[in-house]
């Protein structure tokens, strides 16, 4: 059948998971210490367009010109005959610009960043020399592109892409508003990190849900009941007086009693929400932790970072996506229609 | 759709972040109120299913969505109200930490930071109580037994209660019993300014006189810790993540409607 009905539908339901992610953003726009999730779509690979019939004849080499340019690690080529191909894990994606930079092991990638310096290139595509080989290369880039140009045969008339792929859901960790309780034993982080929890069976989370209590035990613990982790363990509040320094040092009666394990993670981008204001460390990832570089507030709680204006914002233009992509798919109908019952009328 | 539903779960739980503000408006004026505030965690997350199944096989992405939020807890606000000075002979208010006990008829222990006493009489003893009737505890845990021949009573900063007696002399009574709990917001309101004592709060621990960081005032009572003006703010902020979340229904009745549409 007709493939734009196809790919107009991927549209459609690409842009209701968004939906779904939006409205649990929107729904958590009270919750504390929440982070809100972005989701992010991309396109299916494009592949090459034949012409039926088409006289297959090979193309000449060299008579692309390549619009190069480098800034610091990231480089950007643009052709403007022939393709470059970039190996996708759904295959080859034939492209006439791309932008990558030069990965550790030497190979050239398509890369993206987690809002802190540097870029990452884990799980990303290559650039590939057309005959599947991944392409590495140090020092004369422009060089290198000019010679992996590709040229396909006469027949193909250009490239052409299966719609709209809904690829992931990232976490925005920025900063959300520190609202004042009064509480001895609420808690903000103000910078990037997490507090570390534990559960009966040892399990480790984290979260920046900072809204504790002390359980009958006189351990610090979250309102579930999981214990809030010091470097030294669990930590133990028994007295009257309890102040937490921005260090995140317990004192109780004038004693320290231990000091808040609160790290930040390298790899927090594998960190997997799951309820309750936790997170975890995706499976078989192990978290690589680094030294939290905020201070710790008490008697603040962190409330959400959803901007709700943002968020509206979105639905509408992801409404009104969805509204043309159904539109879309109407058209066709039609078309279809015509050509089934007037074409055919004798 | 379901966006519908994790919309439904953001409304309800602004439904109830909105309850607790009315009740602590309502208990503006309420002695010794403390303020309470809502507390919300996320709902579970489930992994949507891929499109395709050798895509991006063994790759660690992040491809989950909420299904909304839930109210977990109300946490009391135990920062000291302002005081009000009423002259009474029996209003008394805690200046620092602590709570009185009062044995309700069942026998059963409640503590309050309401300390508006008045006095039971009955033939020449009174008997100090609360505005409900249930009987003050001292600090051994007994009632607190006045003579009416007493005058000039008067409280100190620790609790004693002393009196002058026919003699002009000054007789000592009981002490009002102050006590603590290690973790306070773990204390079961009941109504009526009273507190039940859980398994999250911690045993009651009675405040020693060399122990006592804060006073006991008479002739003062502790005023309700309720800010109008951040639980009018409050107030707006749920009623608008209401507003906001009713929209994500609308949205998603749209697309549904569209996607009916789609059949002509």
């Amino acid at each position: 059948m007709n493939r734009g009905l196809y790919i107009s539908a991927t549209s459609l339901s690409a842009n209701q998971k968004r939906l779904e992610v939006l409205a649990n953003n929107l729904a958590n726009v009270n919750t504390t210490g929440f982070k809100k999730d972005v989701s992010l779509t991309e396109t299916f690979p494009e592949k090459l367009l034949a012409k039926l019939n088409g006289v297959q004849r090979p193309r000449l080499r060299g008579e692309a010109e390549i619009t190069y340019e480098t800034d610091g690690e990231v480089h950007t080529a643009t052709t403007t005959e022939g393709y470059f191909v970039v190996e996708t894990p759904m295959g080859n994606s034939y492209v006439k610009s791309i932008r990558f930079i030069v990965d550790d092991e030497g190979y050239l990638r398509t890369f993206y960043q987690d809002g802190r310096e540097g870029y990452r290139t884990d799980y990303e595509n290559f650039i590939t020399d057309g005959r599947g080989n991944r392409l590495q290369g140090v020092g004369d880039i422009e060089g290198i592109l000019q010679d992996i140009i590709n040229y396909p045969p006469s027949h193909i008339v250009g490239t052409m892409n299966a719609g709209l792929k809904f690829q992931k859901i990232v976490t925005n960790f920025t900063q959300g508003n520190l609202i004042e309780t009064g509480s001895t034993l609420d808690l903000a982080l103000n910078g990037s990190g997490f507090f570390k929890i534990m559960d009966e069976e040892g399990n480790t989370y984290y979260t920046r849900d900072g809204s504790f209590v002390i359980d009958q035990d006189g351990i610090l613990s979250t309102l579930r009941g999981e214990r809030v982790q010091g470097l030294n363990g669990d930590i133990v509040i028994q007295g009257e007086e309890v102040v937490i320094g921005t260090n995140g040092e317990v004192v109780v009666d004038g004693n320290v009693v231990g000091i808040l394990d609160v790290v930040d993670l390298e790899n927090r981008e594998f960190l997997r929400k799951i309820g309750d204001n936790l997170y975890q460390m995706a499976e078989d990832v192990e978290p690589e932790e680094i030294p939290f570089e905020g201070e710790i507030l008490q008697g603040y709680l962190e409330g959400s970072n959803v901007n709700a204006i943002e968020e509206l914002v979105e639905m509408v233009t992801l409404l009104r996506e969805y509204e043309a992509g159904q539109k879309a798919i109407r058209l066709q109908d039609e078309m279809l229609e015509k050509a089934s019952n007037e074409i055919g009328r004798v | 759709m379901r966006a519908l539903w994790t919309a439904a779960t953001g409304m309800k739980s602004q439904q109830f972040n909105i309850d607790t503000i009315a009740n602590n408006l309502s208990n503006v004026n309420t002695t010794s109120y403390k303020t309470q505030r809502a507390e919300f965690k996320d709902l579970f997350y489930t992994t949507l299913s891929r499109t395709d199944i050798v895509d991006q096989e063994g790759r660690p992405v992040n491809l989950q969505v909420g299904h909304g939020v839930r109210p977990t807890a109300t946490k009391k606000d135990f920062r000291t109200g302002s005081f009000i000075e009423t002259n009474g002979t029996f209003d008394v208010a805690i200046d620092g930490d602590g709570f009185f006990a009062v044995l309700l008829p069942n026998d059963e222990v409640r503590y309050t930071r309401d300390g508006s006493f008045k006095l039971s009489v009955d033939v020449d003893e009174g008997i100090l109580v609360t505005s409900e009737g249930y009987y003050v505890l001292s600090e051994d845990e007994d009632l607190i037994y006045i003579d009416s021949g007493l005058r000039d009573i008067a409280i100190d900063d620790f609790g004693y209660i002393t009196g002058i007696d026919e003699d002009g002399e000054i007789v000592e009574l009981d002490r009002i019993g102050l006590f603590q709990f290690v973790n306070p917001e773990g204390l079961l309101a009941e109504g009526q300014n009273l507190y039940s004592q859980t398994v999250a709060s911690g045993e009651p621990l009675l405040v020693e006189v060399e122990e006592m960081r804060g006073r006991i005032i008479q002739g003062y009572l502790e005023a309700s810790n309720v800010q109008i003006v951040d639980e009018m703010v409050k107030m707006i902020t749920a009623q608008r993540a209401y507003e906001i979340n009713s929209k994500t229904i609308q949205t998603a009745d749209e697309m549904l409607q569209l996607a009916n549409n789609i059949k002509r």
